[in-house]
């Protein structure tokens, strides 16, 4: 699942979550194929990102996410449930960067 | 140095402060009765357009899982109760004072929200709406520190980032006290729901909550699970340790902990650029 600004929408791409417009109305379904007039109506209303199918862009590299992890990490000591967090944590990000 | 009894008469006397914004003073004299009723609340989101249009923006959010499904303020009311809306009435109307006093604060808070509803749908907790709520309002003191003393508070959040201290301990060295202490003055003072009390001020020491445990349990491995993530700013680039009472209360599994942040993704996702910011 990719979030994707509508300005970086492009035909073709699939919907992974519907569009609904301000009262909540569903304006495009789950799995609706964008054409170029849906992305003009997306364009008009006031959204800034719709789910797409594909790969979320990512902001950091695997290496500054494990860093990251372990700064925020380096206060917990050996309290047991911060080590499970951690490992599980850890095991998350393989799997993101996978 | 600033005494702790005078530190509490500033910090109560905060709805005076100009970036305050004049709906939430409103909101607090109609809170100020104890007695008033879910029609007296609806009368008052009713006649501020402002207003309704936030609540229906809130409730449908993934924040209450209602994404599309209200659109009106009185369904809401009656789907949501007295007490999650005089929450989230006050979570909508301290938005803009929580950007100004904190940048990051708000992805933090609805962070927080949303994990805490994951949580206690995953370990069946009831009040799901009421934790929620408490998840966009348990660091309510930082507003306060953060309003009222901007410097001051600048230079703590400084500190524990420099120092790599949690925000906690950087808040006792100048102020003696703690965003929890702080935040549960106003809420004193504003009359919040007692649950809502008891999750602020025992957020960091959730195994002192005497009459809501769980749900403060909940609150307190939330606002953890966030910053594990690193999804907003809570003031420090520490965690704060999980409390093993807490932990036992709730009662997580390693796979339910790794469902509950395999969940997060999605939902902070969608949070992530969730703003009351007017159209």
């Amino acid at each position: 699942m990719a979030k994707i600004a509508v300005a970086n929408l492009k035909a073709g791409m699939k919907l992974l979550k519907p569009v609904v417009n301000e009262s909540g109305m569903v304006m495009l379904g789950e799995g609706t194929v964008l054409t170029e007039q849906m992305i003009a109506k997306i364009s008009s209303m006031n959204i800034n990102a719709v789910f797409v199918e594909g790969k979320e862009q990512r902001t950091k590299t695997k290496q500054e996410a494990l860093a990251e992890l372990e700064q925020r990490f380096s206060r917990s000591g050996e309290n047991e449930q911060m080590k499970l967090l951690k490992k599980v944590m850890l095991e998350h990000i393989e799997e993101i960067y996978k | 140095m600033i005494d702790t009894k005078n530190l509490r008469a500033q910090i109560e006397k905060i709805d005076t402060l100009p970036t305050i914004p004049s709906v939430l003073k409103k909101l607090l004299s109609v809170m100020e009765n104890p007695k008033v009723s879910l029609n007296e609340i609806g009368a008052f989101i009713s006649n501020d357009p402002v207003l309704t249009s936030r609540v229906i923006k809130v409730v449908n959010s993934p924040v209450y899982g209602f994404p599309g499904r209200i659109s009106s303020v009185n369904q809401a009311l009656i789907l949501l109760g007295l007490n999650v809306v005089k929450g989230m009435l006050l979570g909508v109307s301290v938005f803009e004072a929580m950007k100004k006093a904190m940048e990051g604060l708000w992805e933090h808070s609805i962070g927080c929200a949303v994990t805490s509803k994951i949580i206690a749908i995953k370990k069946g907790i009831g009040d799901i709406e009421e934790i929620s709520v408490a998840g966009i309002l348990h660091d309510i003191g930082k507003v306060a520190l953060g309003l009222k003393f901007p410097d001051e508070y600048k230079g703590v959040i400084k500190t524990a980032v420099d120092k790599g201290l949690w925000i906690v301990d950087a808040e006792k060295e100048l102020f003696f006290v703690t965003h929890a202490d702080t935040g549960s003055w106003i809420g004193k003072r504003w009359n919040f729901p007692k649950s809502l009390l008891e999750i602020i001020e025992y957020h960091h020491k959730p195994h002192l909550s005497k009459g809501f445990a769980v749900q403060t349990a909940v609150i307190h491995l939330a606002d953890i699970l966030v910053r594990a993530k690193g999804f907003g700013f809570a003031g420090d680039h520490v965690i704060p340790l999980i409390n093993p009472t807490a932990w036992q209360t709730i009662g997580l599994t390693a796979q339910d902990l790794k469902e509950v942040i395999a969940e997060m993704d999605d939902s902070l996702s969608e949070s992530g650029d969730f703003s009351l910011e007017d159209d």
